[in-house]
């Protein structure tokens, strides 16, 4: 089942897999065609007067008869050797021909399957919904679609052809030389089991000891890397010489991993070329028996001396070819564990209505899953399209729940969410996320430029458009300040940009479309309190009035909005304007007092030395 | 400095680069020798096989005198045994030579690693020096010890083939002379080009791991914007052009290897005709041709290989460049030489001459920068005594972590100079301060050994019961109790294992069992749940105890315990002073501290 798997990784390949083994197996026909060329042609030359005390010529040549009725046209030896030389020409130039398809296929089957694997992979794992993303391992992630691909794709274009390739040269091998002499083959297979076996023992062993040689490259690595990373602890205790020593330790565990591996190499190889030596001798030690004998002669043994060849190297790939299949099916279950979850556009709706960025919450409760604890409990509000509404709670109070349900990156199991009187579950998920601008407290920015991050999506969008975002967002001085301007590449690989400014970066990035529903996730925390108000201001200014959701720590944020809504421990504990709130005791109206109205009541606390918030 | 993994370099290979890899690391000629002698043998081994095979074809199969077979035989033999000697012999050498320089190249580029100073470690990305100790290192210690198998096998077999070619019969060696040339040309022709599209496959394939990357951590955000299709799009393009670049180096190679093949079939025909007519003409034996045909047959890979290692070398060119680059980089922060006359390098400290340090600081007129155009610190004065603790407060950018660095000597004032005890600090060690310096971060960095272990990393030589001790002041030994196997417990790489709080703990044992005179505490920011934090000010209280400390302050109890609170903005000094007399000003101080109050207020649970 796992192989059936396996092998419907290269799907839409079929096709290519089978004319490339028919290369192949055509190939290594043509391949054990050449030794009787040199057999032929010695044959012609031992019959003639004076090459050999004796002439013996026993046996046929057996090649195809078409070939060697054109060598017997003219009975003119030169003639003969001529025809021999080019028709041996010709025979080689068709199997280099062949030889060049075959490996063209060859490449494209690696490449055309990974290529197809790794879009499969990439655009699957965009596809897997919010949780997978929360909990995945970046480094493990990568890793499939990286070296496990190439694993795969690796044995199907590489290991599975070779396999091939490898019966089809022992069989045709065996087929010529059984034409010269049966005993040699027979002599000769009965060491196939021994290379056979030693080679799929070697191959184990190796495998085993790679595994260690990754460990000890492993362990010390994580000692490089803790050195770098650590590299502050490390100077600020003085500790170098220490660190040297412990990097010593495991630099050389590593290296005796790597000799000892080696070591068992250069025995096998050793002791596979000596038996290949034994074998050749063995061909010719058969050969003088049979020339004695006069059932063969000198063409047949030289023939046999490189058809032999056939039989012994092949063989030493078995035991690669083995392991290289062990090794695929591990990498395949591990890219099918991606692919075969579910994507989130599974459960989707289908409407895709104007959104004029009404929201009402009725009756929601989220947990994860049955045993977990609620995150929201029956949650209501409504949020009137143009609204700027603050959402205030403690850590853990369900504020980027609602969020997320809102963008329906989690599923909720009661109540229903309204869109303009649409239930969100009716609207396809792209449909709702396109028109909801958000910025999150520590933005994404892609390894691209300012200006591409902001149209991110949307090339066509002009460059004023892009200009006015950025000014709303507060940000048009600091990329004035960059020496490339907008042309400036930030993300991993580029320039580093502060928090605040990489919240700005996103805040322009949403504005920049026409999204009837805002949401700031904490998303001006980095922002110092007046460039904070300054962007709050230029976007009341805007034309379009936008549905804007702000979590905010700051009162003075919240204060400004047309409503305020407190969370407590996943419920509504309060909704109101700053007005009503501030006057009617909960945690409000505590903020609000610690904030400052009630300044001489505070310092007292202040001064007491009382520090101790919760 | 130069990241790129991938550089589109010349062709041309730089030998004083290679000159320097390989004295660096040619410190076993043992080794070298034996390796030499085995790529000879090997070289003679294979010369010799045709020659055998001729003397077994004319005197048995033709000409069927026998009296030699058992000498043959023998000689047959004992040649097995030598050939599988010598396989075993060169595998053996080569693969211990590749293993001994990689280990080479890693543990100097580590040793000078040591040696270098923050700005270096800020400017490089962890992921780049990774990679110059894995694949850089690997890649060239395979290049320099197989590529001089090769070199040694490829060159001396032509030689050697050709010389017996000409001893033997040099009428018919002449067509090997003429093909020789031919492969020659052609193999580097088609070499450049499959290294070309090698390179530019290398390259599309790393930005493709980095497309990965981008990809996976972004998924959410890519999500939330709704722009899967752009991004699906880009990666389809690299995939492409990654198939379509490493599409043509196999198409060449493949043509390649089928023109090579030709050429040297093209040879083996013209031997074989003109070879015959001497045969006919009874001038050379059938052996004497068989033996022209098998060479003929063979010489293509001398060449092959010989050309393959030409292009290798062309194509590690940069992982070379880099690795010597990272072994040689200078640090920017040393001790004069006078300095370490007195007090000793960091590999061999001259504690004798260690003067006591006390703990009073001052910077006088310090100047700094990052970047030339962007100063961070200017004119900058400030001095405290020894056993304050000194809280810094501000903004990010303000210029906190600056003034931490300084004092800790990562990096030293390009302006003025910070005095320790009355003397400037660069007249003594880096170690003299380093020794007696406690530094503890924000996010705590665990080494991924025992708990015993970690706290010990403190002080080196601290025995058991102080490391327990120190736990005991911290107040982890009660978690530490609760766990199988206590001490011995291992934290995971990077602590995984333990929590944030624990971790901080335990970085906060290994400062106290240093017994620093000065602390630098980076105070973390994420909140952790009340008891903990309680647990967390106590440990703290005792870590400030009796020394002079800086603190990096986020809560507002360690604020508010501190003996001076100083206020940045800008790289300047705005407010100075005890939390009450800040308090009473009602300034920016003041502020921030109502600021960070609804904020506490917000994430306590």
């Amino acid at each position: 089942m796992r192989t059936v798997k396996l092998f419907r990784i290269a799907k839409g390949f079929y096709f290519v897999f089978f004319i490339t083994a028919l290369l192949t197996i055509i190939h290594q026909f043509t391949y054990s065609n050449v030794p009787l060329f040199t057999q032929y042609l010695i044959k012609t030359l031992l019959a003639q007067p004076g090459v050999a005390d004796t002439s013996v010529n026993v046996g046929e040549v057996n090649l195809p008869i078409f070939i060697i009725r054109f060598l017997t046209v003219d009975q003119e030896v030169l003639n003969i050797v001529l025809r021999i030389v080019i028709s041996l020409l010709l025979l080689q130039l068709f199997r280099f021909t062949l030889r060049f398809f075959e490996l063209w296929l060859k490449g494209y089957l690696l490449e055309g399957t990974a290529e197809n694997l790794r879009k499969k992979m990439f655009s699957h794992i965009q596809d897997l919904n919010f949780e997978f993303h929360n909990n995945a391992d970046t480094g493990d992630l990568i890793q499939r679609s990286t070296t496990d691909i190439e694993t795969t794709t690796f044995f199907l274009s590489t290991s599975l052809l070779d396999f091939i390739y490898l019966i089809a040269t022992l069989f045709f091998g065996a087929y010529q030389l059984y034409f010269i002499s049966p005993t040699m083959v027979w002599l000769s297979l009965s060491l196939t089991p021994l290379i056979a076996a030693s080679s799929i023992i070697y191959f184990l062993k190796i495998d085993k000891l790679f595994k260690n040689i990754e460990e000890a490259e492993s362990a010390m690595m994580t000692v490089v890397q803790e050195n770098l990373s650590g590299s502050r602890v490390v100077r600020a205790f003085g500790n170098e010489p220490f660190e040297i020593e412990k990097m010593n330790v495991k630099n050389e565990t590593y290296r005796d991993a790597l000799i000892k591996a080696n070591k068992i190499s250069a025995v096998y190889w050793g002791s596979m070329d000596f038996v290949a030596f034994m074998q050749y001798l063995l061909v010719i030690g058969i050969g003088i028996f049979n020339v004695r004998n006069q059932t063969m002669d000198a063409a047949g043994v030289i023939a046999s001396l490189a058809l032999v060849g056939m039989l012994i190297w092949p063989l030493r790939m078995l035991g690669r070819i083995i392991n290289s299949y062990g090794k695929a099916l591990v990498a395949s279950d591990r890219i099918y564990e991606i692919l075969e979850k579910p994507s989130e556009y599974e459960i989707d709706g289908t409407l895709t209505p104007e959104i004029k960025g009404r929201i009402e919450f009725k009756d929601v409760s989220f947990k994860f899953n049955e045993t977990s604890e609620h995150l929201l409990k029956k949650v209501n509000f409504i949020i009137e399209a143009g609204e700027t509404v603050a959402l205030i709670g403690r850590t853990g109070s369900g504020k980027s729940t609602i969020i997320n349900l809102l963008l329906r990156m989690h599923e909720y199991q009661e109540g229903d969410i309204l869109i303009d009187d649409t239930p969100l579950k009716d609207i396809a998920k792209k449909h709702i996320r396109s028109h909801t601008g958000v910025v999150l407290q520590d933005p994404f920015l892609y390894s691209k430029t300012v200006y591409e991050n902001i149209t991110i999506g949307h090339a066509y969008l002009q460059k004023d458009q892009v200009v006015k975002a950025a000014q709303i967002a507060a940000l048009e001085k600091d990329i004035n300040s960059f020496k490339k301007g907008y042309d400036t590449v930030v993300g991993e690989k580029g320039t580093t940009l502060s928090g605040g400014q990489k919240q700005r970066v996103a805040i322009a990035r949403v504005l920049v479309h026409q999204k009837p529903i805002l949401i700031f996730d904490d998303a001006l925390s980095a922002v110092d309190t007046e460039t904070d108000a300054m962007i709050r201001r230029a976007l009341l200014a805007k034309d379009q009035r936008h549905t804007t959701i702000i979590i905010t720590h700051r009162i003075t944020t919240a204060k400004e909005a047309d409503k305020i809504i407190i969370l407590d421990q996943g419920a509504i504990q309060a909704i109101g304007t700053h007005e009503e709130l501030s006057k009617q005791p909960g945690l409000y109206k505590t903020l609000w007092d610690i904030q400052g109205e009630l300044e001489a009541s505070f310092f007292e606390t202040a001064k007491g030395g009382d520090t101790d918030a919760t | 400095m130069q990241h790129d993994e991938v550089r589109d370099v010349d062709y041309k290979i730089h030998l004083s680069t290679w000159k320097k890899i390989i004295r660096l690391v040619f410190s076993s000629k043992k080794r070298v020798t034996l390796l030499i002698i085995f790529s000879f043998s090997l070289t003679v081994l294979d010369v010799l096989i045709p020659l055998i095979n001729r003397y077994a074809i004319d005197t048995f199969f033709v000409g069927k005198s026998y009296e030699t077979l058992p000498y043959f035989a023998a000689i047959y033999i004992l040649m097995g045994v030598a050939f599988g000697f010598t396989v075993w012999g060169f595998i053996h050498q080569a693969g211990a030579i590749e293993a001994e320089i990689s280990y080479e190249l890693r543990r100097q580029a580590f040793k000078n690693l040591q040696r270098l100073s923050f700005s270096y470690f800020d400017q490089t990305p962890q992921g780049w020096v990774m990679a110059r100790m894995t694949s850089d290192a690997n890649r060239l210690s395979v290049i320099i010890s197989w590529g001089l198998v090769d070199m040694v096998w490829a060159s001396l077999l032509m030689v050697l083939t050709l010389i017996v070619l000409f001893i033997t019969f040099f009428k018919l060696a002449l067509i090997m002379t003429i093909i020789v040339p031919i492969m020659l040309v052609t193999a580097y022709f088609f070499r450049k080009i499959i290294l070309k599209y090698h390179r530019k496959a290398r390259k599309h394939n790393s930005q493709l791991t980095a497309q990965f990357n981008e990809g996976f951590i972004g998924a959410k955000t890519t999500k939330s914007l709704g722009i899967e299709h752009q991004s699906i799009a880009e990666f389809n393009t690299t995939t492409s052009y990654l198939k379509k670049y490493s599409l043509r180096a196999v198409i060449f190679s493949a043509l390649f290897s089928s023109l090579i093949l030709l050429i040297s079939y093209i040879a083996v025909g013209t031997t074989m005709y003109q070879g015959s007519v001497y045969v006919l003409n009874t001038v050379i034996t059938i052996g004497t041709l068989q033996m022209f045909l098998s060479y003929a047959l063979n010489f293509f890979e001398p060449v092959m290989s010989m050309t393959q290692m030409i292009s290798n070398l062309q194509n590690a060119q940069a992982s070379a460049e880099r690795i010597v680059g990272l072994i040689e980089t200078q640090s920017d922060l040393v001790d004069t030489p006078e300095v370490e006359a007195e007090y000793g390098t960091i590999f061999n400290d001259k504690l004798e001459n260690w003067e006591p340090l006390k703990g009073e600081i001052e910077f006088k007129n310090v100047g700094f920068y990052y970047k030339e155009e962007e100063p961070i610190l200017e004119q900058f004065n400030f001095k405290i005594q020894a056993g304050q603790s000194v809280a810094l407060v501000g903004h990010t950018g303000s210029g906190k972590t600056t003034i931490v660095n300084l004092l800790s000597r990562f990096y030293e004032p390009k302006e003025g100079t910070i005095l320790i005890d009355g003397k400037d600090y660069r007249d003594r060690s880096l170690h003299w301060l380093h020794k007696r310096l406690g530094y503890v971060l924000q996010s705590p960095h665990l080494f991924s050994t025992s708990i015993m272990e970690n706290i010990r990393y403190g002080r080196l030589d601290a025995t058991d019961e102080e490391v327990i001790f120190a736990a005991k002041m911290v107040g982890v030994d009660d978690f530490v109790q609760t766990l199988d196997q206590g001490y011995k417990t291992l934290v995971g790489e990077g602590g995984s294992l333990l929590s944030v709080g624990q971790k901080q703990l335990i970085s906060f044992a290994r400062a106290i069992i240093a017994d620093p005179k000065i602390l630098v505490l980076d105070e973390a920011t994420s909140s952790i749940d009340s008891e903990s934090e309680r647990v967390i000010q106590d440990a703290i209280g005792q870590l400030l105890k009796g020394r002079t400390s800086f603190i990096v302050a986020h809560r507002l109890s360690t604020i508010v315990k501190s003996d001076v609170i100083v206020m940045l903005e800008m790289g300047k000094i705005i407010e100075m002073g005890t939390h009450q007399e800040l308090i009473q000003k009602r300034g920016k101080y003041y502020q921030l501290y109502k600021n960070q109050f609804v904020i506490e207020t917000l994430q306590s649970k």
